[in-house]
């Protein structure tokens, strides 16, 4: 309803605006009819009328907001990103257009990125830097698609920027110190961590990635295994429902042979929102050592659709 | 005169410091020969894993030869010269002579990937399986320094694949060797993929090629061979299999297979008699990584690691992934020793390929030697402490199944695009030396020169009943305290082809105590007084069983 009382300003703002460029009478027609198509639920003509009123209006940003604003109710995204970035281009004194354009891109990127779709969200990503070069939520964006795409470097820059662009943001820090990682940046990354630590104290996030991070080390013998532990459960002192947190002392314990404490954990992990392949296959593992087979069999059930739904959700 | 010796004592000791313990000797052997991988524009997958090497006595005088596999060109990537295999005589006197002209096995129709040499028609000498893309060949040895291409009538072409390394084993053992073929994934030079990495063209992820089952064949014994991969199980196993190793993991008397594969989860095919395979792969957990990942397996071999007398695994995969140590632990699953062996430690930034285990100075246990070189010219742009051209290793050791890493000698400290691996004792010295392939570049031959003072005692198995080569024994040999437990696999390492004699390091004073040898066949034969310090020739007792 949030969408059609903004169509309706929008286009109703514009009937009454005092100076504006001409334009064919026919092209407000189409925009008040798509605003009752729309209106009446029929999504689909009403974005066809407004596209043909800013075919005959090409000047007109408002047409291209309300169509943006009603393909991002359809989840079109991509479609929607476009619309609104017209509307900019032919309005770019509107500060609400471009907030919303930002907004747009940015949830855009979010769902390139839970579908995987790295390569479209490295792309849409640099496109939206190139607009909002002051964001630091758009530089966080670009540095998650360039990690995604092994462009480490790359991130390392834009995660850095971000940081720099919004010095309290504390998930600036924790993705400058895995781009470090992932660029094998070493001492970067735990000089970061360090640094987070001490920026963001009660950031339970930053202490689960530099967890993270450390249980990496320590499996090459580059940092202390128990200060991974350490810093996984201070960790989940301050936030018991970091499930990636649980899930690590889950595998810790299970390379220990330590089954009850690995499946606790893993447990613990699901109950918090983990739903991956990894988890069902530790928690198979951990499942099986405690000789609860059928039990086990379920997770590795799990597991196996859990991998190809991630595998098919990967981009040709 | 403390003071005027020192100087020529430490003199003497950095020498001693310096001393290679692998020697590179190519150009010393007369080896000339070049790998050429048709790299162009196009980036096909295939360029970037060929590169075969086999160690095998095609002339049966005693003195391992050398097998080089070439790849060939592509659509966009011509040779100036003739892209030829090549197969050098062990000269016997430190020196390789190129026989490959003679031998008939110059070029292939194929573009070549890797070698596995056995007797296969038991008769006492050794033939020659060469995989590649779309087809294999079979050379069989005539004798005379001379092999015939026997493909077609074999029926072993593994026609439209692309075949990457292969082991002769016998699997039901009827006393004949089979062949395994891990083919890779669906692949045409007709259509060529094209990537980035880092932002440069690149080679695509192996995951947008198809993965393809891989191909047992059968041996009938007459020359001719049947494709048994659907009664077998094994040809609804695809995915995109790299290296193979044939073993009786589980000691029930049948040789069982490991196979690594790239991104598709390693399988496990445990022999369950009556020609059919089961893959036990999840239920051992040498499928995934402890993240439930499929890891890019490249090479994989097999040894008693730990001194426990069960055979082990070890598998070469992608930089940040480790090379990974399966423990056996005489019942399912293996416990993955990567981390505590310091293996992750050791291997992190490497993309691994050819993996040999093998006791490279003689003192009772088995060390790691491993070739490694990346696939994407612009990884460091990527990631900082990974390169494109990357070191072998040399791991030593403790014993117990903790490795360190060893300085071997100024080819450790450079730097290759190492894939195809092989050993052997070319040089009959008892220390077993290596030979890899590096992509589109010279070979490396190295002389080991790390056993001296250290005794040994080497085996040459003859069969009988069993097949020819002996593949699929089990050797236990007593010494001072101590059981050393060696298999003959088949396959082993990446796209290569091993001296099938079996050396026991006995460190600085063991002495040689009873050899057990449990042969394929299923009969056992214990000998004693075997001299150390050099090889024996031992023919399998035609007595079936010994209780």
């Amino acid at each position: 309803m949030k969408l059609f009382a903004a169509l309706l300003s929008a286009v109703l703002a514009w009937s009454q605006a005092p100076a504006r460029a001409p334009e064919p009478p026919e092209a407000m027609t189409l925009a008040r009819r798509a605003y009752e198509l729309a209106r009446a639920g029929h999504a689909e003509e009403a974005a066809a009328s407004l596209r043909e009123a800013a075919r005959l209006a090409p000047g007109n940003a408002l047409y291209r907001s309300a169509l943006g604003g009603i393909y991002e109710r359809q989840g079109k995204l991509e479609e929607a990103v476009a619309a609104f970035f017209e509307a900019v281009r032919l309005d770019g004194a509107n500060a609400r257009l471009r907030e919303h354009l930002e907004s747009v891109s940015l949830d855009y990127g979010a769902a390139l990125a839970r579908e995987r779709r790295y390569r479209a969200g490295l792309a849409l990503a640099r496109q939206t830097v190139a607009r909002f070069s002051q964001s630091s939520s758009v530089y966080l964006m670009l540095g998650l698609f360039e990690t995604r795409n092994q462009e480490n470097l790359a991130a390392v820059s834009a995660y850095r920027r971000a940081l720099e662009l919004n010095p309290e943001s504390a998930e600036a820090s924790v993705g400058l110190g895995m781009a470090q990682s992932s660029a094998g940046l070493i001492k970067d990354a735990e000089a970061t961590f360090q640094g987070g630590l001490k920026r963001f104290p009660q950031d339970a996030m930053h202490r689960q990635a530099y967890g993270v991070l450390l249980v990496k080390l320590a499996e090459t013998g580059a940092a202390n295994r128990s200060r991974a532990v350490e810093m996984l459960e201070s960790a989940l002192k301050m936030d018991p429902s970091l499930a990636e947190a649980h899930y690590q002392l889950g595998s810790l314990a299970l390379a220990d042979d330590d089954a009850a404490t690995a499946a606790r954990e893993f447990a613990l992990a699901a109950a918090n929102g983990l739903d991956d392949s990894r988890l069902h296959y530790g928690f198979a593992r951990a499942l099986r050592r405690l000789g609860k087979a059928q039990e086990a069999e379920r997770r590795l059930e799990l597991f196996r659709e859990r991998k190809k739904a991630e595998a098919g959700s990967l981009e040709p | 005169m403390k003071l005027v010796l020192l100087p020529c004592l430490l003199g003497l000791l950095a020498l001693v410091a310096e001393a290679p313990l692998f020697r590179e000797v190519t150009t010393e052997a007369g080896i000339t020969w070049r790998h050429f991988n048709g790299q162009s524009a196009d980036r096909f997958l295939v360029e970037s894993t060929t590169g075969g090497v086999a160690f095998l006595d095609y002339d049966s005088d005693g003195l391992p030869d050398l097998l080089f596999v070439n790849g060939g060109e592509t659509p966009g990537g011509r040779s100036q010269q003739p892209v030829r295999h090549a197969l050098y005589r062990n000269l016997g006197n430190g020196r390789f002579a190129d026989a490959t002209a003679k031998a008939g096995i110059e070029r292939g129709n194929s573009y070549g990937m890797g070698a596995a040499a056995a007797d296969y028609d038991n008769d006492g000498h050794t033939d020659i399986y060469i995989t590649g893309y779309p087809a294999g060949i079979l050379y069989r040895n005539n004798g005379n320094g001379t092999f015939t291409d026997v493909t077609a009538r074999a029926g072993v072409s593994n026609q439209g694949e692309w075949g990457a390394s292969a082991a002769w084993f016998d699997y039901d053992n009827d006393g004949r060797l089979d062949l395994f073929i891990a083919n890779y994934a669906e692949f045409s030079f007709a259509d060529p993929r094209h990537c980035e990495f880092a932002g440069s063209p690149a080679y695509c992820a192996q995951t947008a090629y198809r993965g393809r089952p891989s191909r047992l064949y059968h041996n009938n014994g007459d020359g001719t061979f049947q494709d048994v991969s659907a009664a077998s199980g094994i040809a609804a196993m695809a995915g995109r299999a790299m290296g193979v190793a044939a073993i009786d993991y589980d000691g029930d008397g049948r040789q069982d297979l490991f196979v690594a594969r790239d991104a598709s989860p390693n399988l496990l095919l445990h022999n369950r008699g009556g020609g059919a395979f089961e893959n036990l792969a999840l239920e051992a957990e040498v499928a995934y990584n402890p993240d439930g990942v499929a890891r890019a397996g490249m090479g994989v071999d097999a040894g008693d690691v730990d001194g426990d007398g069960k055979p082990d695994f070890v598998v070469t995969n992608f930089d940040s992934e480790y090379h990974a140590l399966y423990l056996n632990r005489g019942r399912l699953p293996f416990r993955e020793a990567t981390v505590t062996s310091h293996l992750a430690r050791h291997t992190r930034p490497y993309v691994g390929w050819g993996v040999r285990l093998l006791d490279f100075d003689n003192d009772g246990d088995l060390d790691l030697f491993l070739v490694n070189g990346h696939l994407h010219e612009m990884i460091s742009q990527s990631n900082r402490a990974v390169a494109y051209r990357e070191p072998p290793l040399l791991l030593a050791n403790d014993g117990e199944g903790h490795f360190s890493r060893v300085d071997a000698g100024p080819v450790f400290q450079k730097s290759y695009l190492g894939r195809g691996l092989a050993a052997g004792d070319f040089d009959n010295d008892g220390a077993v030396d290596m030979a890899f392939v590096s992509l589109n570049e010279a070979p490396v031959l190295l002389r080991n020169e790390a056993a001296a003072g250290r005794r040994w005692l080497g085996v040459r198995l003859r069969g009988t009943v069993s097949n020819r080569d002996a593949i699929g024994a089990r050797l236990v040999l007593k010494t001072s305290g101590r059981t050393l437990t060696r298999w003959i696999t088949g396959g082993g390492s990446f796209l290569a082809s091993h001296d099938h004699r079996v050396v026991f390091g006995l460190g600085r004073d063991g002495v040689p105590g009873e050899l057990e040898i449990h042969w394929p066949a299923g009969g056992v034969q214990r000998i004693s007084g075997l001299a150390p310090g050099r090889y024996h020739d031992i023919i399998e007792s035609t007595q079936r069983k010994t209780p």
